[in-house]
């Protein structure tokens, strides 16, 4: 009885283990997906916003309509203002070692 | 219901023109509304008597508004800056409401306020036969009337961006086996909707059995170099410019008909020039409308 439920225990943490790792390549195969995703994500938010920063942009309007449903996106694009020196480092950083 | 628009270069009789229209479709039994959506109004003057906001009865079945855009700016900006305020509520230090302030004076606030005013016009006002507008000055005319149009390219352009993000984000889910519950994106609803909204006044501005543009002009190059104008610009928006009228014409300068060929498509009619002034509502009763050339 005690075995038995020794080798379950055992068995369900080798599979946790098998699940882990999994996890870590599925986190590294999307990783670059994630990236490029924010990164269209900032493209986009520039371009609502353009009107504010001078560039081609849509009618004001529609950057006004469109703001208050960009909060994350937003915050995203504040945030990655800090970061935009080191884009390379970034990158490697998602990449993992070699 | 149909709607109309005067334009013209300032001076050359569209609040009148559209007032003569007005009374006299409403003397023909239509409910007619006439609004006026130039910023410096001169209906009141046309009419004699104060105008505003509210409707005002001023012969049976016709009905006289004077839009303050003033007041649409404003509606407008409060309105957006509740909404702004609602989410970036921690960015209370940003200082929204001063910001809101200036945005008053930002270029393109005056088109979509004229536009917001037009479309509350048509919504409050489904009940008319009628309803003719007497523009602004060309620019912000022309500007207003492109706003629909130039606002879905741009929501277009910004849905297939968007749609480009979600499905890699749906790619990066389902990776992770997040068994794909597609939940909704709001900028992507946010943006259908205006998609819908603007596809909504332009199908109706670009609609000729129900909107049509009158450019007023007088027998002159400059109103004649600005009428050709809007009738390009017009003509490119895909609205119906139906008739120009050459108006206070006395038979001197260009004949009607050499004036013709600068506008394919449309019907040239002429109004002369009445004795005196051209204004209250029984002058214009007896007022002759503007008749194809002799
Ligand atoms: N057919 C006409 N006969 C006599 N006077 C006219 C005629 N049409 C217009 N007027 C007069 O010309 C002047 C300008 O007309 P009106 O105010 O209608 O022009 P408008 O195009 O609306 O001007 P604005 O650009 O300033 O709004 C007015 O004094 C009006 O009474
Ligand atoms: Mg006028």
């Amino acid at each position: 009885m005690q075995l038995k439920e020794r080798i379950r225990q055992t068995l369900a943490g080798i599979r946790w283990f098998f699940e882990d790792m999994q996890q870590v390549n599925r986190d590294k195969a999307t990783g670059i997906i994630d990236y490029e995703i924010q990164q269209m994500e900032n493209i986009f938010s520039l371009l609502v916003c353009g009107s504010f920063i001078g560039m081609a942009s849509p009618p004001v309007h529609l950057t006004l309509q469109l703001l208050p449903v960009m909060e994350r996106e937003v915050i995203q694009l504040f945030n990655s203002v800090t970061t935009a020196r080191d884009a390379l480092g970034e990158l490697s950083e998602m990449l993992g070692e070699p | 219901m149909k709607i109309l628009f005067f334009t013209g270069k300032g001076g050359v009789g569209k609040s009148t023109n559209s007032a003569l229209r007005a009374v006299h479709l409403a003397s023909g039994g239509h409910r007619v509304l006439l609004n006026s959506i130039d910023p410096a109004h001169n209906l009141h003057d046309i009419f004699k008597m104060p105008l505003s906001e509210k409707p005002k009865e001023i012969a049976p079945g016709l009905q006289v508004i004077e839009t303050d855009l003033n007041v649409w700016v404003k509606k407008y900006l409060k309105d957006m800056e509740q909404e702004f305020k609602n989410v970036y509520r921690y960015m209370e230090a940003f200082n929204l409401h001063k910001y809101f302030k200036i945005l008053k004076y930002s270029p393109g606030i005056e088109e979509y306020a004229v536009l917001l005013a037009m479309e509350n016009t048509l919504q409050r006002y489904q009940d008319k036969d009628y309803i003719i507008f007497d523009t602004p000055p060309t620019a912000l005319t022309l500007k207003f009337l492109a706003l629909p149009k130039v606002s879905l390219l741009w929501l277009k352009e910004l849905a297939s961006f968007r749609e480009q993000i979600l499905k890699k984000k749906d790619i990066v889910a389902k990776i992770h086996r997040k068994n794909a519950e597609v939940c909704a994106d709001p900028v992507l609803e946010r943006i259908e909707h205006l998609i819908q909204r603007y596809e909504r006044i332009s199908d109706l501005l670009t609609d000729e059995k129900k909107t049509s543009v009158h450019i007023v002009l007088n027998n002159d190059s400059l109103s004649l170099a600005e009428s050709e104008d809007i009738f390009r610009e017009v003509t490119n928006l895909g609205i119906k410019v139906t008739t120009v009228i050459l108006n206070k014409f006395n038979g001197s300068g260009d004949s009607p008909k050499d004036l013709e060929k600068h506008f394919k498509g449309t019907e040239l009619l002429t109004l002369p020039a009445g004795e005196g002034e051209c204004t209250g509502l029984e002058t214009l009763t007896s007022f002759p409308l503007p008749a194809p050339p002799v």
